[in-house]
């Protein structure tokens, strides 16, 4: 499941552009690494968040792992369905499981991440190890 | 990020005695100091005085622990950086492991960063000559059961892959991810007093049927080996254990000046704060 209309970090978090707005999640391939989440701690709307830094915490049943926004902006929206069902970043992770939409402040940050065959290619070579 | 890094030496640091904010200030910033790329993989071994109660990230400390009984009994409450459930860290051994995702031979998957360092902890348990097991994958513990946290206790439940031994759970551990480093730290029992965990805990179940279920689900190293035991001398065996297993050598240091001052400013900025230790509620603020 990589879909081709996103952009991803190596960090495991993708981006939907929409205009100058960025929908921001976790990707298949981290939601089955973490199995059954459990909490998604998201930013309040209006918080500025830095491309390749935290911009939340999640936690499964067996680790926490930081949230890294692929872009820099505002927090326009959060997904406050996650903080009742954080299930739905496991049952569709590209969907219903988004977490915040981001106000672009820097949209030349999207060049450099990776596009859906060349994250697929770093997953692939994460799970060879 | 793309293969298993080439095996290098690993730094191993050994058991010190510290609060509960300072220990946890010392395994965050080993784990910044090694996504700097300014730290090599290290194992770390340390014991906690005064005990402390540790809470998962996630925790609240109003519904997970008596914050003024530990304050009538000199027992610190910090939240920890990985998540969980709450931990009382008093007579017990407590290893950090913290590496790049994929440092030798490590394969950066999150179960296989686990069953690695549980191999370790397995053959430090077996080298004692105790009949360690994995608990087998439970499924009653998946989902919606596990977001409840029924039990505030991290050692009320043998949770998935991990350590038991006559079934019943000696080791806790949790493990957190961030720019392709991870910190894995985890408890092993010397003693367990299961009246103490109920009386700071607090349990949905009430305080006698959570003693209970404590009781007849955690041991610890002194039901099973016989004389004193010596930390320093446990600490040597898992040291040994975690070289044979992992296949790396380990060379003793310390923290380094810069990881010194990081711990500094946690301490200072983060561990030591009601804001970090309550996470803003007032309720527990005014007892802490």
């Amino acid at each position: 499941m990589f879909p081709e209309d996103l952009k991803y970090t190596k960090n495991h978090s993708w981006v939907k552009v929409e205009g100058n707005k960025g929908k921001i999640g976790l990707t298949n391939f981290a939601q089955e690494q973490l199995s059954d989440i459990v909490t998604v701690e998201l930013p309040a709307a209006g918080k500025a968040v830095t491309a390749l830094n935290p911009f939340g915490t999640i936690e499964s049943v067996k680790a926490t792992m930081d949230l890294i926004t692929p872009v820099s902006g505002e927090v326009t929206e959060v997904n406050e369905d996650l903080n009742v069902a954080p299930e739905k970043v496991n049952q569709d992770p590209y969907g219903e499981g988004w977490m915040i939409t981001v106000t672009m402040s820097d949209p030349a940050e999207l060049d450099a991440l990776l596009s859906a065959a060349d994250y697929k290619t770093f997953t692939e070579t994460e799970a060879a190890g | 990020m793309n293969s298993s890094l080439h095996p290098q030496t690993w730094r191993f640091i050994d058991t010190t005695v510290a609060g509960g904010y300072e220990n946890m200030a010392i395994d965050e910033a080993i784990f910044l100091s090694c996504q700097q790329g300014a730290a090599p993989p290290t194992l770390r071994l340390y014991g906690w005085h005064p005990p402390s109660v540790s809470l998962g990230y996630f925790q609240k400390m109003e519904t997970a622990v008596d914050a003024e009984e530990c304050r009538r009994r000199g027992i610190d409450v910090v939240r920890r950086m990985t998540g969980g459930r709450a931990v009382l860290h008093h007579h017990e051994l407590t290893y950090a492991v913290i590496a790049p995702e994929n440092a030798h031979p490590f394969s950066p998957t999150v179960l296989e960063t686990y069953m690695t360092i549980g191999s370790c902890l397995l053959n430090f348990f077996k080298q004692l000559g105790l009949n360690a097991q994995w608990v087998a994958l439970r499924d009653k513990y998946r989902g919606a059961a596990v977001s409840k946290h029924e039990s505030a206790s991290c050692f009320s439940a043998p949770s998935w892959y991990e350590i038991t031994v006559g079934g019943k759970k000696i080791c806790g551990s949790a493990q957190k991810r961030g720019n392709g480093v991870f910190l894995q730290h985890g408890s092993i029992l010397i003693d367990n007093d299961p009246e103490l965990l109920a009386a700071l805990l607090i349990s949905k179940k009430g305080k006698d049927a959570f003693l209970r279920e404590i009781d007849s689900s955690t041991t610890s190293l002194s039901r099973h080996l016989t004389g004193m035991i010596d930390v320093q001398d446990l600490g040597e065996k898992l040291l040994s254990s975690f070289q044979k297993t992992l296949g790396v050598t380990f060379s003793r240091g310390r923290l380094t000046a810069a990881e010194l001052q990081l711990k500094e400013v946690l301490l200072r900025e983060k561990y030591q704060t009601v804001d970090w230790n309550c996470r803003g509620s007032s309720m527990c603020a005014a007892v802490v």
